[in-house]
């Protein structure tokens, strides 16, 4: 099954944990990585994501323009045959329950993975998304 | 104008009106209105009237209608009305419906009138007083809700980062691998520290008293060359200080240095990358009494759009610059307790030119 992720990070060391996990976990996948999550939307919208049996979003929600949810409320925007293809795992450190628990809802996401980013939450995320692990 | 006290008083009677004024005149600033649309006029280009007074009888409309009306539209105005009716029916409703402050009996006596503006001008004052705390509460939650959001971003944020390298790197074998992780861990405790020590700033230069003496920008200048030099010549950028004080100047010299060494770590940070000939340009020079402090670097540039809102709380110009949002917020708070000020312009891609202005104390 080939896989292929959407990083959407704005600090280095976090894009280095997130892609570092897949590449250790999964081995061969697409990997595509963004600072801000207008251009992420960008991407997506355009097709550009290259074909792959399984999207995954791993969204950051603290983001300087436009933050995670707002990337969320823009991408239920998308016309089905696009989102469809996504699955959205948040993966903050974000305190707002509030705010986590509305998220939660949202049809694309699949999961809130609370940071900091292991590999055992990411194993459990890739489990429940019936994704093998290496 | 005087610095009399504004009063508005309303009566459909004109020699009513002339007498007043005649009363009043040396004392208060007196405004007359012979019916509400004229008195409406004068709150609209009054707007620090401090009492009107009004005649409960007049055609059209009564004094507790028309204080009704205008309680929610001009809501600072002490409202006073008066009547030669001993009327229980329209006391009750003026002070439910008009809130009034006082109800004065006609034909008045100039002692009643008198002191009700002096007792209506110190509620006025007590109340005004009341907004402005408030208002100034307000923007203290306003600034609590921003370090909440902060403290998960900018503290939370880069914890979590390192707790996640160090997570992965129990599965590191190569050196050079856990090297690179590091190098990302160091950064983020680089983050940490510096969202540290500007919010050590935030609250010292928000509480602190300031303590003024001579400052010598020639030495500061050093200090500046001293702490920042090492940095820049290995990063290569030209940092140049020009210092031009033939006269003293006297000020908190704990502000000066945060102003300038918040302004050299912004001209550094946010230098282009890959760019031959960085530089840095700071000219300080205190003439009539007035530090004038121009700071230019070749950096990425702020585009104008963004001017307005660089020295807010928390925000950020670029996206993927190491910025806490804090930085410059604090330089203009500082500014504002010296009575100093900060212009900005910048050509994107060119770089910034930040201009203070500082007078001495």
């Amino acid at each position: 099954m080939r896989l292929s992720f959407i990083v959407v990070e704005n600090t280095e060391i976090d894009i280095y944990i997130a892609t570092e996990l897949i590449r250790r976990m999964i081995g061969e996948a697409d990997i595509e990585t963004f600072l801000t999550a207008d251009a992420a939307l960008n991407y997506i919208m355009l097709d550009k994501a290259p074909k792959a049996d399984r999207h995954i979003i791993m969204l950051d929600l603290m983001l300087p323009r436009m933050n995670g949810s707002s990337f969320i409320t823009l991408f239920e925007e998308l016309p089905d045959e696009i989102k469809d293809n996504y699955q959205i795992v948040i993966v903050t450190s974000s305190m707002n329950k509030a705010e986590l628990e509305r998220l939660s809802m949202r049809r694309n996401v699949e999961m809130i993975i609370e940071k900091p980013l292991t590999r055992d939450k990411f194993k459990s995320f890739l489990t429940q998304i019936n994704v093998d692990v290496n | 104008m005087s610095d009399k006290l504004k009063i508005l008083y309303i009566d459909d009677e004109a020699d009513n009106l002339t007498g007043f004024k005649a009363t009043f005149r040396t004392e208060y600033r007196i405004l007359l209105a012979e019916n509400t649309t004229q008195a409406i006029e004068h709150l609209e280009k009054n707007p620090d009237i401090r009492v009107v007074f009004c005649d409960q009888r007049m055609p059209g409309k009564t004094g507790v209608e028309f204080f009704e009306e205008i309680r929610t539209v001009f809501p600072l105005p002490i409202r006073i009305l008066i009547t030669a009716y001993a009327d229980i029916e329209a006391v009750i409703s003026a002070i439910n419906r008009g809130n009034i402050f006082r109800y004065i009996r006609k034909p008045w006596i100039e002692q009643d009138i008198t002191s009700a503006i002096e007792e209506g001008n110190k509620f006025y004052l007590a109340n005004s007083m009341l907004q402005i705390k408030n208002q100034e509460l307000q923007l203290a939650y306003t600034e609590l809700d921003k370090f909440a959001y902060s403290v998960s971003h900018d503290l939370r944020g880069p914890l979590t980062g390192i707790l996640g390298a160090i997570d992965i790197a129990r599965e590191m074998n190569d050196m050079s691998e856990i090297k690179e992780l590091l190098m990302l861990m160091e950064k983020s405790v680089f983050k940490l520290e510096d969202y540290i020590s500007s919010m050590h700033d935030y609250y010292s230069s928000r509480r602190g008293e300031l303590k003024i003496v001579d400052i010598d920008f020639n030495q500061v200048a050093e200090e500046l060359k001293d702490v920042y030099g090492i940095y820049t010549s290995t990063n290569k950028i030209q940092f140049d200080i020009t210092v031009d004080q033939p006269e003293p100047f006297r000020s908190d010299e704990l502000v000066i240095k945060m102003i300038l060494n918040n302004m050299v770590t912004n001209a550094i940070k946010y230098q282009k990358k890959n760019f031959q000939g960085k530089s840095i340009d700071l000219r300080i020079s205190i003439y009539d009494a007035m530090a004038t402090i121009v700071i230019s670097d070749t950096g990425i540039g702020i585009p104008e759009s963004h001017f307005h809102e660089i020295f807010n709380l928390f925000s950020r110009a670029t996206s993927h610059r190491a910025g806490s949002g804090i930085g410059l917020y604090n330089v203009k708070g500082a500014l504002i307790k010296l009575g100093g000020n900060i212009e900005v312009s910048s050509v994107v891609g060119e770089g910034t030119v930040f201009k203070l202005t500082i007078p001495s104390k």
